[in-house]
């Protein structure tokens, strides 16, 4: 069996076990919601830290984000650099207040906390509503990653190919039978630990992902700078380099030819008569024996880079060669900013969209309720100071060498360009197969899959609370313990099924639905979260118009921007990201409303701000 | 109305944190805007084997703003007592 799969497996049936011993200390304890749901709050250090830490970096860190890395080089440092201010602004700014608030009206949710500050049950199901339309959408994103990550681990073993074949069979037509089966097995493992053990095995198997998202990036780096000989050689190596160009590759039968089919095969490298090299990003295809038809394909053509060996030599002609809109033919492009862009002239990455980066960041981590719900658990304030400096520790490290890892990831293999989204596997599995060591493929490609499991089981926990606190719990208060804790596995095991069939037809863009998920969340709650903590002044009304002022903007931004472009990405109003322009919306209503209400009675606000 | 000896305290770090925000945030856009925005056709500036763009408005600021976050940490962020989930039952 491939070593890889194996040191895979080994690593999900310890998740498994982990999971398995955190649902048997659950269920001792008295109250099952609270523990269920916030792991009676008694989080310490290394459990509050990891968590937080590894539900922020999700499948968007270790698929999306060296994507982007591979493709636009070093500017990604500047895009990424907002992250040096999250610990204390995504821990600090609301942490201390909102844990010690949450336990002062015995909250369990977000949506929870608002209410109360309110008094007001539309509050509540304001906030609960918005959480379930975004998060939905987020989901969906993990679950295609973790899909796109085991068919890259399982594509090869007779086993799956064999289970393929047999999920065809009742397979509609338009979907792919071998994503499908992926998705099935992501599916299973993820919910299944999250319905068994809840909270808690959410965060023990978080702190454990963690550690091998640690290690994973730590492995990574030492392999790269050794086989790509030194930082150094590789920045200079990647000065030289420029973007390839969309072409036309011809195929044709030559005298020089094999006589039998010739197979044209993604993926492969060729290079012409000439010396051109060209690849071939996607779908194989074919010229059938004894025919003389030229095939076309889409080929990305490289002037300047190549792979060490050239698989196959071909008689093709290239035709109709398109550069990139910003770096065509621009040596050091890779090194500098707004780096290269297939579609925008004035590059990757504008001055402007670098500054909202560097709030969204920061301030987007704020809001996150998945985030925002494990201040609420943490133990006691010497647990968030020794947190945020781990937190501190763990994010420097992991996005800085990522950077450095897919910047000399590009140098060391070259052609991803179109399929940028599997470059983090496809890297791991060179590294490990140069190092002589395949098995460690399995560890490395463990350390995206666990940032795509330490967030999907995060969310899901966080829907089905939504719905048993803020909704049935509401319309029935009495309801009892047995009756809570049936339900509460009944709506998580829904929440994932649902999310399952959702994805069976994934829309393409990965990254883009994460960044529309998250900075929704974030743009509609941050204020109104906020400023319910920091301002007594705050009124019912002004909370449901800064969170439904933001959701307006967020959609508004999104169907221009789909308008705009054909394509699922926002309309960025002078350069700056949609969760900015959220923000202000929403505190600006939510001051106005407020200042134009009555002041909210004292019998409200008291329990918040008085002692 | 007299507010908590909590809320004040959470109000006096909550200025800290935003006024570190800020100072990182000028240094590393202000930074880069006059020195990564530049074409390096021929020799690159490369300190400590990346682009000394990176090294000076992103590496050296990250390394000040770990430090700064372990300042507030140990000396800033006050310890306060909070209110046990046993003791709320009862």
């Amino acid at each position: 069996m491939n070593p890889a799969l194996v040191s895979f497996g080994l690593y999900v049936l310890a998740v498994f076990a982990l999971a398995w011993i955190a649902g048997k200390s659950s269920s001792k304890s008295k109250s099952f919601v609270s523990e269920y749901f916030l792991g009676g709050r008694a989080l310490g250090l290394w459990a509050f830290a990891l968590t937080f830490a590894t539900t922020n970096a999700s499948g968007g860190s270790f698929i999306g984000f060296p994507a982007k890395i591979y493709t636009h080089g070093w500017v990604l440092a500047l895009w990424i650099a907002g992250y040096m201010t999250v610990p204390f602004i995504a821990i600090g700014v609301l942490g201390k207040r909102l844990n010690y608030v949450a336990r002062k009206v015995n909250a369990i949710t977000l949506p929870e906390v608002l209410g109360k500050r309110f008094k007001s049950d539309s509050v509540t199901l304001v906030a609960t509503s918005i959480i379930v339309l975004f998060m939905f959408f987020y989901l969906m994103a993990q679950f295609k990653a973790g899909g796109m990550i085991l068919s890259t681990l399982l594509s090869e073993e007779p086993l799956f190919i064999n289970g393929t074949e047999f999920i065809a069979q009742f397979t509609p037509a338009g979907m792919d039978p071998e994503y499908l089966l992926t998705l099935i097995i992501f599916s299973l493992a993820v919910i299944g630990y999250v319905v068994y053990g809840g909270f808690k095995a959410v965060v023990w198997t978080d702190m454990m992902q963690g550690i091998i998202m640690f290690l994973g990036v730590g492995i990574m780096l030492v392999l790269v700078l050794w086989q790509v000989g030194g930082l150094e050689r590789a920045t200079r190596e990647l000065h030289q380099m420029v973007p390839p160009k969309v072409c036309e590759a011809v195929f044709e039968r030559t005298t020089e030819s094999p006589k039998g089919k010739i197979l044209i095969k993604k993926g492969t490298w060729y290079k012409t008569n000439n010396d051109t090299v060209f690849i071939i990003p996607s779908k194989s295809t074919l010229i059938k024996e004894g025919t003389n038809e030229s095939s076309s394909v889409n080929a990305y053509l490289y002037e300047n880079s190549r792979p060490k060996e050239l698989s196959e030599t071909a008689s093709a002609k290239i035709s109709s060669q398109k550069g990139y809109a910003y770096g065509e033919n621009k040596k050091g492009v890779y090194l500098t900013a707004p780096g290269p862009d297939l579609k925008k002239g004035t590059g990757f990455l504008a001055i402007v969209t670098a500054l909202s980066f560097f709030i969204f960041w920061p301030f987007g981590g704020t809001g996150q309720p998945a985030n925002m719900v494990r201040l609420m658990a943490f133990k006691n304030t010497q647990t968030l100071r020794r947190s945020i400096i781990t937190v501190a520790f763990f994010y420097s490290f992991i996005y800085f060498c990522l950077v450095v890892i897919f910047c000399c990831g590009k140098v060391l293999m070259p052609g991803m360009e179109a399929n940028a989204d599997r470059v983090m596997p496809e890297l791991a599995a060179l590294l490990s197969k140069n190092a002589g060591m395949p098995w460690l493929a399995g560890l490395l490609v463990a350390a995206p899959f666990a940032a795509i499991m330490s967030s999907v089981d995060s969310f899901i926990l966080m829907l089905s609370s939504s719905l048993v606190r803020d909704v049935y719990q509401r319309i029935n208060p009495n309801a009892s313990q047995k009756k809570l804790k049936s339900l509460s596995y009944i709506i998580t095991l829904g929440v994932g099924i649902l999310a399952v069939f959702a994805m069976m037809n994934p829309p393409q863009y990965l990254q883009d639905l994460i960044i529309f998920a998250s900075g929704g969340l974030a743009g509609c709650l941050l204020m109104p979260m906020a400023l319910c903590l920091y301002w007594p002044r705050m009124t019912p009304k002004g909370a449901i118009a800064g969170m439904l002022g933001a959701l307006i903007i967020h959609l508004g931004l999104t169907i221009i921007g789909f308008k705009m472009t054909g394509n699922f990405e926002p309309y960025d109003l002078l350069d700056l990201n949609p969760f900015i322009w959220d923000v202000i919306g929403s505190a600006i209503l939510i001051i106005s409303v407020s200042l134009l209400g009555k002041n909210p009675p004292q019998e409200n606000t008291d329990p918040f701000f008085v002692d | 109305m007299t507010q908590s000896k909590h809320f004040k305290q959470a109000k006096s770090e909550l200025g800290i944190f935003l006024t570190g925000w800020l100072f990182f945030a000028a240094w590393v856009i202000t930074y880069s805007y006059f020195n990564a925005y530049k074409d390096q056709n021929e020799e690159p500036s490369i300190t400590f084997g990346m682009p000394s763009w990176v090294f000076w408005g992103i590496a050296v600021p990250w390394i000040c703003a770990t430090a700064f976050t372990v300042y507030l940490s140990l000396f800033v962020i006050k310890d306060q007592e909070f209110r046990n989930e046993e003791d709320q039952k009862k």
